[in-house]
């Protein structure tokens, strides 16, 4: 459980080891699983796709085993033909990946099977009620206004707060109002 | 996630002490986290086999034992499945065929009969 490991990431020696955890014993299971998942595939094809000996592979899929390098890594990824990311990230971020992390179903397609990303949808005042518009009115001259944005695979929410006239007197508790009726009523 | 999980109980001794929880608590951060990390994805991958699971121990009378490196020492929780579980008895280490403490298999033994016998209780793995 997260809140387990939170408790325990409290501690800095902990969350030192943590880290270092998720190389030597995480990147073994992802190893395993992405060779798992390559039809056909041994650690002799491994090894041979990354010019390493087969011994290091099994080394390399074994959790404790090694403290697998970037360029190690980097090898691997060529070989699987799919990305590496390596960056600086929250304890949280972490935390959540090791907890989502599900050997069995951990799969990276190669770059052929690979979709081609969608761009993000550039934002502006237009575009508010071309998204999914909620808006909660108040009446002390202001509302706060959520929108969440579609951009192909991913949506993302925004509230931005402005001012406006008040509905009427009757408007008290900030209520939820469809895109026509909002367009009705702040037109 | 598919939802697969291998659940993990743990061994109570008569005189109630949690001895998986024991063995845990000696650990060093380092040690801790890597048995974290180990037994959080042995739980879910139904990939028990070599070179993290012995299933068979010479002399194990139906033991197996969980196998990872941590802090250049081979770490070892013994222990058997049963009814869709699996139950740690020891936690200990090996070396060059020696188990430390070097009592660990009697031990376990003698832990594995009694859960079979429904003699102490054993506690969901929460550490």
């Amino acid at each position: 459980m997260i809140s387990r490991l939170w408790e325990k990431m409290k501690d800095p020696q902990y969350r030192r080891a943590f880290v270092a955890s998720q190389i030597s014993i995480g990147i073994p299971f992802q190893i395993r699983a992405l060779l798992k998942s390559r039809s056909g595939w041994t650690q002799e094809t491994l090894a041979e796709h990354t010019g390493m000996l087969q011994p290091r592979i099994s080394g390399l899929m074994t959790p404790g085993r090694t403290r697998p390098n970037i360029e190690t890594l980097r090898r691997i990824a060529e070989a699987f033909d799919c990305g590496l990311m390596v960056r600086f990230v929250p304890f949280s971020d972490l935390a959540r990946w090791s907890e989502e992390f599900d050997p069995e179903w951990f799969h990276v397609p190669s770059f052929a099977n690979d979709a081609m990303p969608i761009e993000r949808k550039p934002v502006g005042v237009e575009e508010i009620f071309d998204t999914i518009p909620m808006v909660a009115g108040g009446t002390n001259g202001t509302f706060r206004h959520s929108r969440i944005e579609l951009t192909g695979r991913e949506f993302q929410s925004r509230e931005e707060t402005a001012r406006m006239l008040p509905i009427s007197s009757t408007a008290t508790p900030p209520v939820l109002l469809e895109q026509s009726s909002a367009r009705k009523l702040y037109a | 996630m598919n939802g697969w999980s291998t659940p993990i109980r743990c061994y109570v001794s008569p005189a109630d002490n949690d001895k998986i929880r024991e063995w845990y608590e000696s650990l060093s951060p380092q040690e801790k986290a890597d048995a974290d990390e180990f037994l959080k994805n042995m739980r879910r991958t139904r990939d028990w086999q070599m070179p993290h699971y012995r299933a068979s121990l010479r002399g194990g009378e139906g033991l197996g034992e969980l196998r990872w490196p941590s802090e250049k020492k081979a770490h070892r929780l013994l222990g058997f499945f049963m009814g869709g579980f699996w139950y740690a008895v020891v936690g200990c280490t090996h070396k060059q065929g020696v188990y430390s403490p070097s009592n660990a298999l009697d031990t376990a033994r003698r832990n594995k009969k009694q859960i079979e016998k429904g003699e102490v209780r054993t506690v969901d793995y929460d550490l």
